[in-house]
């Protein structure tokens, strides 16, 4: 008999245990050989977070000496920095920003959570290429040691842009962190091809493309960005390392060459991997949010083709990054132009999740407490991107702390906070344990909280004309900083809390059933933590991924 | 491929196309004779069509190493999708970056970065510009003379903020020392005490080059932009449907213009002709053109540069027919077309590069004497005329019972009954129904296995009109 | 009968049919980034070309055409090679073949070394006489400025080409040897399809480079 997703894949969440993957082959061989992509995904989930500790460390020696300006009693600077010198600080502002990036966003959520829950809510057994996955999780790792040597052996402070000219002539191991970089873009287009194989080729029978859930959707537009825009950075990277190496001089002005050449090259990678690193959120959004809301999604293609439409439009607005680079104005104009359509696909988004949750019966468990700070920090990130947008108003805020208080709002406000949620919803699969709901609670109130104490002064810095990348400042800034520091404070004690009972869950939490949140989709219909092959017998799918029943109709499931 | 639980044997589940060995040994013959070509035609200095054409040669050459050694001919279409896509990536790379370097001189011309070889179009260019200087009045010349104009605060003491925290900070600080720009060449504080800009190559800190007056994008030549071929009023009429003629005469109750062969009833209302065409008519605006062109050519003392023009836009319009003759514009297909257009024009206006590849194109002069054009027109009206005496022994009639085909100079006619006439109109080209307002009707009668298939319909809108009067009539008297 | 190696579609796979298609498919989005890798190079060769057009025409002078024809026959010549090898395997009902397409893909191997002598024998001429990128250049002969950009864009680009020739050269020593030992027959010879997908894909690359670099 063959398994569906209705009432038999609730009487297979109940069988007893059986050897989950966690136990199937122990010893540390077993684990560092797997092609198994449910502990890769582990593996990816362990190295992800501890960059993102590596990172937020960084990001607090930053708000350390940011916490008072430099200035004596009378109000005359003191040259030097309060707490490190301006070199260092640069450093330590380039190496969180590298981190972040390329360590923690872009591999966060579709190589962590991506790897494990895409083949399960697929029905598949593995991805399509589980060798080329682990190949994957293996050039990370080499990335990440280059990227701390290089941080280690001489630093560096060009910014997490390179951009040339400075990066091609300033000391310190740009070379290292440039090939490290190439490393990374290797490794996550290992897993963009991977996955875009997997969803065309290893859906379960029945799985048809309007009954994938929305996870899968977003994952899958967004290993298009990573296997077309990846690429390109390597060779951006390889320009820059052979200007270096052999001065050909294509992006020196001295040699006759065009420094803002560079900028195009590298953004034509890295505004789309803006969207690699939103994207996965947003669909980790549309699980949470129909999940705790009981409901189903409402606009089901419309967010699924969004998704699509994103990675598309994410390829032709670039040049919004270079509008006081000394880019044409014409084509300044064109890019402003398009990164307004971009705002389209994603309001499209927040309005279907937000119809979603109208009426809804919500549960506010940590996840969708995660997914409802989301809903609002990406929103207003989102709007504070127009005015970034826009021509006239970018001369006045590029540069500034606007720009930093915006991106963090969508990166950190957007991304990491579904993927807090991500892993606090996927978390009882993995591990077949539940973590403490009161700590939970805590924990992802301080992180919002503090979070947006941390952020939204800058805002108001950046459009009084606070420059970004400046390890001191004016006077009449103080307080926002002090304020802004303090948030940090209040985030990464949410965050340290977090920690805390993630990891005490994994030894005395209450062991998980199957379903522990009444979710529909297939990940959710085999027992927690899965066995080795995922599924007994490959599932046929009958309905959507949201059907839930509406209330009043007893267990009517109600087709999409 | 290690670990296998299962040992599925293959089922011959997947059937691979083995392409023949004479089409491996075909295709590189083919790419050893289109190298050779390219080789060969790189001796020839066409300018920047040299590129073009070099480009052409070689998306050829990859496009059968594509389409037959690596299959993507016959293999899963998702591949061939996936390729397409990838290139379609790449050119949007390529027009964009395009189109901020190509156009970082339109706008400050102080900044060309489009070289040498473009210095006599850039003197042109400030030849225009001091001319059309010279003719604004003074006090807008003095202002763009003012660098910096458009920025309204001026470089402020050390310790000026920007201007929103001015109030906030009311007392006067003595000056201090700047602040250190942490990152060297980067950094352009804004708000903050500007130190000296760092000496960027591209942009020099000091007066920046005057805004000047608004620059349009270089005109195309005119003589490189052709008259859409158009109806003329009186070669409408001349070559308008036969059924538009045959209708008015009928509304005018003229019965002069009865065709012969048809066995007419008397109350023309009652009765739809329909003639089809042959599709040679589409070519009209050739025909015209060709008239035109004789006549012009006739009158002589015409400027020496006309006859090569005239040879340029005569066969425009022929090819321009030729296509339409020989292809369906297809709603998709037009609007490709159309796509293709607009950005060539966008291209073009973008990158003088693409204009002058255009105007290269178009200013090779075409001679044909008068003669020429007086062979192709009056030909060309001797067909026009056999194709509207056939319409007098090849049409249709529908009448509100029966539907008849009359045809064959003894006016053979064979009848269906038309209640219960499937009627479906197509309109399949654009470019036809543009010229001629023509489409193309389906029949399918009552107890009729095949459908009766009236291909090139002029006015066809008209028609299905008439058609729906005249059967609706029927309905409204019951069935018969 | 030769002998032959059966090969076993892997456990998460439902069948052979999917298993090849999906490793064609991945393969043909592997290509794509190899396109849009070297398409970084083909912009950055457009704009150099379209702001310094002189200086342009006068360093491609430099380059030596006949050698270039030369090269890309012998490179269109590997590619059919592969092609055959690739038919053959298709063919190969039992593994009677696999000499064949050890053959062809021999001949192929050789073709490509052909190609790196030849691009040798180029590179040292160049390296003599000092055509070479940015800050190393010190040829004498062309009268124009920023000629070491011309030879920057074309290190990287033959450069880089020449690398993927040397890795095209491993896989398809690889697969040769996998063919020697009997690995492949009718059902299965995915390696020797995306090994010779791969080199069409460095031919395809070589079809630009030689008219944008020797000809234009």
């Amino acid at each position: 008999m063959s398994m569906t997703t209705t009432q038999a894949a609730v009487d297979h969440a109940n069988d007893p245990q059986e050897t989950d993957y966690l136990h199937a082959r122990s010893g540390i061989k077993h684990w560092l050989y797997t092609v198994d992509h449910k502990r890769i995904g582990v593996m990816y989930l362990v190295a992800v977070a501890l960059a993102f500790l590596l990172g937020g460390f960084f990001a607090s020696m930053v708000r350390w000496e940011l916490f008072s300006p430099n200035f004596d009693a009378a109000g005359v600077a003191i040259p030097g920095g309060q707490i490190f010198e301006g070199d260092t600080y640069n450093r330590i502002f380039t190496l969180h920003g590298l981190v972040m990036v390329f360590l923690f966003i872009i591999p966060g959520i579709p190589a962590a959570l991506g790897n494990f829950v895409l083949p399960l809510q697929l029905g598949a057994k593995d991805v399509a290429f589980p060798r080329l996955n682990l190949a994957s999780f293996y050039v990370y790792v080499i990335g990440t040691v280059m990227a701390l040597w290089a941080a280690i052996a001489g630093g560096v402070d060009t910014g997490w842009t390179f951009y040339t000219p400075y990066s091609s002539g300033v000391g310190g191991s740009v070379v290292m962190m440039t090939l490290a970089a190439f490393v990374l873009g290797f490794s996550s287009i290992f897993t963009g091809l991977n996955f875009i194989v997997t969803v065309h080729r290893m859906r379960a029978p029945g799985l048809t493309w309007d009954r994938m859930p929305l996870f899968v959707w977003a994952i899958y537009a967004t290993a298009i960005i990573q296997v077309m825009a990846t690429p390109v950075l390597g060779i951006t990277l390889l320009l820059l390392v052979m200007e270096r190496v052999l001065g050909v001089g294509i992006f020196d002005p001295a040699l006759g060459g065009d420094p803002v050449l560079f900028q195009h090259f590298f953004w034509f990678y890295s505004h789309p991997a803006v969207y690699i690193m939103i994207l996965p959120g947003m669909g980790v959004m549309s699980e949470l949010i129909t999940t705790f809301a009981r409901k189903t999604i409402f606009g089901y293609r419309a967010i699924a083709l969004s998704s699509i439409a994103i990675a598309v439009i994410s390829f032709l607005v670039w040049g919004h990054h270079m509008f006081v680079s000394g880019q044409s104005v014409y084509a300044g104009m064109i890019f402003s132009f398009l990164t307004f359509l971009v705002a389209v696909p994603s309001a499209i988004k927040v309005i279907n999740w937000t119809a979603t949750l109208y009426k809804g019966s919500i549960a506010l468990d940590a996840p969708m407490l995660y997914a409802l700070s989301f809903l609002i920090l990406f929103t207003i990130g989102g709007l504070t991107g127009l005015f970034l947008g826009t021509l006239g108003t970018d001369v006045h805020l590029h540069d500034t702390y606007f720009v930093v208080a915006h991106f963090h709002y969508v990166m950190m406000g957007g991304t990491a906070m579904a993927f807090f949620g991500g892993v606090h919803y996927w978390w009882p699969k993995m591990f077949g344990r539940m973590y403490s709901p009161f700590w939970s609670k805590v924990s992802a109130f301080l992180v919002f909280i503090g979070f947006n104490v941390t952020f939204l002064p800058q805002f108001v810095m950046g459009s009084r004309g606070m420059p970004r990348r400046y390890h001191d400042y004016l006077p009449q800034f103080a307080d926002w900083h002090r304020l802004s520091s303090f948030g940090v404070v209040i985030l990464g004690s949410g965050i340290a809390i977090m920690v805390v009972y993630l990891l005490i869950s994994l030894k005395r939490g209450e062991k998980a059933t199957g379903n522990p949140w009444g979710a529909r989709s297939l990940e959710w219909s085999i027992q927690s933590p899965p066995i080795e092959h995922n599924f007994h017998e490959i599932p046929t799918v009958v309905e959507g991924p949201y059907d839930y029943p509406v209330a009043g109709q007893d267990g009517g499931a109600v087709k999409a | 491929m290690s670990a296998s639980t299962h040992d599925h044997e293959s089922h011959d589940a997947h059937h691979e196309h083995i392409t023949p060995l004479s089409h491996y040994f075909g295709v590189f013959g083919a790419l050893m004779v289109l190298t050779a070509v390219t080789v060969w035609l790189s001796h020839f200095h066409f300018g920047v069509a040299n590129t073009f054409i070099a480009m052409a040669v070689a998306t050829l050459k990859a496009s059968l190493v594509a389409m037959i050694f690596m299959h993507l001919l016959y293999d899963d279409r998702l591949n061939t999708l996936i390729f397409v896509f990838g290139l379609l990536f790449v050119s949007l790379f390529f027009i964009f970056t395009l189109a901020d370097v190509m156009t970082r001189t339109y706008i400050e011309p102080g900044r060309d970065t489009l070289g040498k070889q473009k210095a006599e179009i850039a003197a042109l260019k400030l030849e225009a510009e001091k001319a059309r200087k010279d003719a604004l009045p003074a006090p807008l010349a003095d202002e763009a003379a003012v660098p910096e104009a458009e920025r309204p605060a001026p470089p402020a003491p050390a310790t000026d903020a920007a201007p929103a925290t001015d109030a906030a900070a009311p007392t006067a600080r003595p000056p201090t020392p700047p602040l250190r720009a942490p990152s060297r060449a980067r950094a352009t504080p804004r708000g903050t005490p500007p130190p000296p800009r760092p000496p960027t190559p591209r942009r020099p800190p000091t007066p920046r080059p005057p805004p000047p007056p608004r620059r349009l994008p270089p005109r195309p030549d005119p003589r490189t932009l052709l008259p859409p071929p158009r109806l003329t009023p009186g070669g409408a009429s001349a070559t308008r449907s036969a059924v538009d003629r045959e209708e008015r005469a009928m509304t005018d109750g003229d019965p002069g213009h009865k065709p012969a062969a048809a066995k007419t009833p008397n109350r023309g209302e009652d009765r739809l002709i329909i003639r089809p065409l042959s599709t040679i008519v589409f070519m009209y605006p050739t025909w015209l053109a060709s008239w035109i062109f004789a006549l012009v050519m006739s009158m002589g003392n015409a400027s020496p540069e006309l006859p090569g023009y005239s040879g340029i836009v005569f066969t425009l319009f022929f090819f321009f027919n030729l296509s339409i003759v020989a292809f369906d514009y297809t709603r998709l297909t037009s609007i490709v077309i159309a796509l293709i257009l607009v950005i060539l024009g966008l291209l073009s206006a973008m990158y003088p590069i693409v204009g002058e590849v255009i105007k290269d194109v178009f200013n090779q002069p075409l001679f044909m004497n008068a003669t020429f054009y007086w062979v192709w027109a009056v030909g060309f009206t001797i067909i026009l005329f056999a194709v509207l005496v056939k319409t007098r022994f090849d049409y249709w009639e529908i009448k509100n019972n029966e539907l008849l085909h009359h045809h064959g100079l003894l006016g053979d006619v064979e009848r269906w009954p038309a209640p219960d006439l499937r009627i479906s109109k197509e309109i399949n080209d654009v470019m036809e129904f543009l010229l001629l307002r023509a489409g193309r009707l389906v029949l399918v009668p009552q107890r009729e296995p095949r459908a009766l298939v009236i291909e090139n319909v002029p006015n066809i809108n008209r028609v299905e009109k008439r058609m729906q009067q005249l059967l609706g009539t029927l309905r409204v008297d019951g069935p018969s | 009968m030769s002998s032959i190696v059966k090969h076993h579609v892997a456990h998460h796979f439902h069948d052979r049919a999917q298993e090849s298609g999906s490793a064609k498919m991945g393969m043909w989005l592997f290509l794509v980034t190899e396109v849009l890798l070297f398409s970084g190079l083909f912009v950055a060769y457009t704009i150099i070309k379209a702001v310094n057009p002189v200086m342009w025409a006068e360093a491609s002078k430099q380059l030596d055409a006949t050698l270039g024809t030369i090269n890309t026959v012998v490179l269109i010549g590997s590619s059919l090679t592969v092609a055959l090898a690739v038919r053959a395997a298709q063919t190969n009902q039992a593994g009677e073949k696999n000499k064949q397409i050890a053959g062809l893909l021999g001949v192929t191997i050789l073709l490509a070394g052909t190609f790196l002598v030849i691009k040798y024998f180029e590179y040292s001429h160049k390296f003599h006489v000092g055509l070479l990128p940015g800050t190393h250049y010190f040829f004498e002969g062309i009268n124009a400025d920023n000629p070491h950009l011309f030879f920057g864009v074309y290190f990287l680009m033959t450069g880089l080409h020449g690398i993927h020739v040397v890795i095209g050269m491993v896989v398809l020593t690889w697969v040769m040897i996998r063919s020697m030992k009997g690995h492949f027959y009718k059902d299965y010879y995915t390696p020797v399809e995306l090994g010779g997908l791969y080199w069409h894909l460095v031919d395809l690359i070589w079809i630009y480079l030689f008219p944008l670099l020797y000809l234009v």
